[in-house]
């Protein structure tokens, strides 16, 4: 007999299961996925030596060039999981089941973080072992819990965004594709926002990453924040739950509408 | 026929257009266009003033970023664009079999498909870049007849050598779906790193400096800078003739591999093969 608590722990554990194996089966694809956005980040760091910028920044890059992993994670494999799973024909599926669409959400989230992470990892570590970033070690504790908080946040922020995918199809997908850049300049990927005026910080500090590596600037190279630390962390505290709320709310409502205007399972739109 | 394969290429210009442009109405769409390509200039040139927070501004370098990213991001997003086409026929839309049998040619097709994206998304969000840079920035863009007749020789050479570029990225992708995307995110990460697109090559370790130089991105994207910035090795001779080099062995490469790409995916089976990537 499966019981209620089955229905929700099982199908978040099988998804997270199918994310990680799919993503890490071929050990070259782990190999050169990690090592592909390295390219990038030493582009930015090589910017700022031609910048003759002072040696935080080459640390702001290694910062933002981790959360931009979670970040893209977030939006192309959270966020607009919905649209593939549409596309392929298991989305019928997912609906069809008693399983708790949010759990196989918090699902795919998980197996994200976990195939995130590994490629992270190599990014902090070309930074430190190749650019020579040096990360105080007494402040690595409290700086990871952050980084978690974040990026908590940001996988609570994909799972409300995927609503949107069981209504539109190609537009959602340009929605997504729209949000990289500009979010990546608000939200101080690679620099500090201190000089941006007060209303474009605060539409900024939407974005959990802001805050998060905000923070983190702050403990690692000892750069101003934007509001003082205890708001910062108190806010993005009470952003996963919110966010999750929404995205139950949301999921469940355009649900119902997805399937009034017949457009649940239309693929090509 | 000629009039044929004339028909054959504006039915695909058509047809990219609507794909690219009817999931909306045209003035989201339009904003759609706009908005990334800035952001993605802006985030470059904030680095700018980050790093030089308080100091004087330098008007080169900064031109060199803001003039630099706008070119990158119109080739990248042109090259990006140019698989994804074959990648939509293929793997979403299920249509290269008919494409196969229909009485066109698919170079022409191909690059049908791709006008549109190129010639307006591509252009106009460079147009509005540079725009932005001269009205807000400081940018400044002074046409002598020098540059001029640079610009008028670099902007069809390094054209047709983009076009070869992208004619190989898109033959590989009538063999696989799984392997194509970290390629070209990794061709295009190498040419980021080594194309000269924010930094000039000497800023790189000695180890690697000299790999710029093999690198056509380096050429073109200077090429096409120089002029408009209105200086820059992009304004001497001996460049521009590298340039070209790189122009015409890429432009021959991409003729020659997409049509032996597509022969090769005929006999093996796999130019209508779905992989659900």
């Amino acid at each position: 007999m499966t019981s209620k608590l089955d229905l929700i722990v099982k199908p978040a554990l099988s998804r997270a299961y199918v994310r990680v194996i799919m993503g890490n089966r071929v050990p070259a694809e782990v190999v050169i996925d990690a090592f592909l956005p390295v390219l990038s980040l030493a582009a930015y760091v090589y910017t700022y030596y031609f910048l003759g910028a002072s040696p935080q920044y080459v640390g702001f890059v290694v910062l933002g060039g981790a959360m931009l992993a979670f970040w893209s994670n977030v939006l192309w494999s959270v966020g607009s999981q919905l649209y593939w799973e549409k596309e392929d024909g298991n989305l019928e599926a997912f609906f069809m089941s008693p399983a708790s669409k949010m759990s196989l959400l918090t699902g795919m989230a998980f197996g994200g973080v976990v195939n995130t992470a590994l490629r992270v990892i190599v990014t902090i570590a070309v930074g430190i072992l190749v650019f020579g970033v040096h990360f105080d070690p007494s402040q690595i504790p409290e700086a990871l819990s952050v980084f978690a908080l974040a990026v908590i946040d940001l996988y609570a922020l994909g799972m409300a965004l995927s609503s949107a995918y069981l209504l539109e199809g190609r537009e959602a997908w340009h929605i997504s594709n729209l949000l990289t850049e500009p979010v990546s300049f608000i939200s101080g990927l690679y620099y500090p926002i201190q000089f941006f005026p007060f209303w474009l910080q605060a539409l900024a500090s939407l974005v959990p990453m802001t805050l998060g590596l905000d923070i983190m600037r702050r403990m690692f190279f000892g750069s101003p924040t934007i509001l003082s630390e205890p708001i910062e962390v108190g806010v993005l505290a009470v952003m996963a739950p919110v966010l999750i709320v929404l995205a139950k709310l949301a999921l469940d409502y355009m649900e119902r509408f997805s399937k009034r205007e017949g457009r649940l399972t239309l693929k090509w739109q | 026929m000629a009039v044929d394969r004339w028909q054959g290429f504006k039915a695909a210009v058509w047809l990219g257009w609507q794909i690219d442009s009817n999931w909306t109405d045209i003035f989201l769409f339009s904003l759609y266009t706009v908005i990334k390509p800035v952001f993605g200039m802006l985030t470059f040139v904030f680095m700018y003033f980050a790093a030089t927070a308080g100091g004087p501004i330098d008007p080169e370098k900064l031109a060199y970023i803001l003039v630099g990213s706008s070119l990158f991001n119109y080739a990248a997003n042109a090259i990006w664009n140019s698989f994804f086409a074959v990648h939509d026929d293929k793997e979403h839309y299920y249509t290269i079999r008919y494409l196969n049998i229909a009485p066109t040619d698919f170079t022409l097709y191909y690059l049908g498909r791709i006008t549109p994206s190129v010639l307006f998304s591509s252009t106009v969000s460079l147009i509005i870049n540079l725009a932005i840079g001269i009205v807000f920035l400081g940018l400044k863009v002074e046409p002598t007849l020098q540059t001029m007749m640079y610009l008028l020789i670099s902007i069809p050479t390094v054209a047709l050598g983009f076009i070869g570029y992208a004619l190989m990225v898109v033959g590989v992708s009538f063999f696989t779906t799984r392997y194509l995307f970290s390629l070209v995110d990794g061709l295009t990460g190498i040419s980021f790193l080594l194309g000269g697109v924010l930094y000039p090559p000497s800023v790189l370790p000695p180890a690697i400096k000299w790999l710029s130089q093999i690198v056509p991105w380096y050429y073109w994207i200077e090429m096409l800078r120089s002029p408009i910035v209105g200086g820059g090795s992009g304004l001497t001779p001996g460049f521009v003739l590298i340039g070209a080099v790189f122009s015409a062995v890429f432009l021959g490469l991409g003729v020659w591999f997409f049509g032996w790409s597509i022969n090769k995916a005929k006999k093996d089976g796999t130019l209508d093969m779905v992989m659900s990537w």
